[in-house]
């Protein structure tokens, strides 16, 4: 389970701060997003559908 | 996936990780990664809370039955193949209608590229990424676009 509750009305913007977001990882763990951007830049791909 | 699958050692060589944001529930993270090859970190946001939270959004019920009707026979072939472990996780026709994206997250948690879609459309080509990823080192970061509206 997800750690963040908040919905947004608006897509974030280039040049705005990435939210947060704690989720559990398929291959084992959590991946927090603040942790997982020290090791450098991070690619979020949103899939639609089941992949 | 097997696009960025593709893309994928050459964004690592770059010092970036993609991570896979998907809408399977966390129940099912674990047998997915025992049954398929997951290339790069799958994270599990069953409920869409960060789907939310990054705007991302859905397209109704009726475009939700509609996406769900066509998608049916397809999704029933792979579980027959055993290219799906599940019907369990389509069975939300919310989540079959979610917009597709991509964010590049900088190191200040900055969003440096955005590309937000209908969840039809392809992914953007690997050199865009490679060019986001790039352009970050050099401080000149490249802006995506919002491709088509659902």
């Amino acid at each position: 389970m997800s750690e963040v509750h908040a919905t947004s009305a608006r897509p974030i913007e280039v040049g705005g701060l990435a939210p947060d977001f704690s989720l559990p990882r398929a291959q084992g763990g959590v991946v927090t997003l603040k942790h997982a951007i020290r090791d450098g830049p991070a690619v979020l791909w949103f899939s639609a559908g089941m992949v | 996936m097997a696009q960025l699958r593709l893309g994928h050692p050459e964004i690592k060589r770059r010092g970036a990780e993609i991570f896979h944001v998907t809408l399977t529930p966390p129940a099912l993270g674990p047998l997915y990664a025992r049954r398929f090859t997951l290339p790069f970190p799958y994270l599990c946001d069953g409920d869409l809370a960060v789907y939310r939270r990054y705007g991302l959004t859905t397209k109704g019920a009726l475009a939700a039955l509609r996406t769900g009707l066509e998608s049916f026979p397809r999704i029933v072939t792979g579980i027959v193949k055993g290219e799906q472990p599940s019907l369990l996780p389509y069975s939300s026709t919310e989540k079959m209608t979610t917009e597709q994206a991509i964010f590049l997250v900088a190191q200040d948690g900055r969003v440096s590229f955005r590309y937000i879609a209908d969840g039809h459309a392809p992914v953007p080509p690997n050199e865009t990424l490679l060019r986001a990823v790039d352009a970050l080192s050099s401080g000149f970061p490249i802006a995506g676009s919002k491709q088509s509206e659902i």
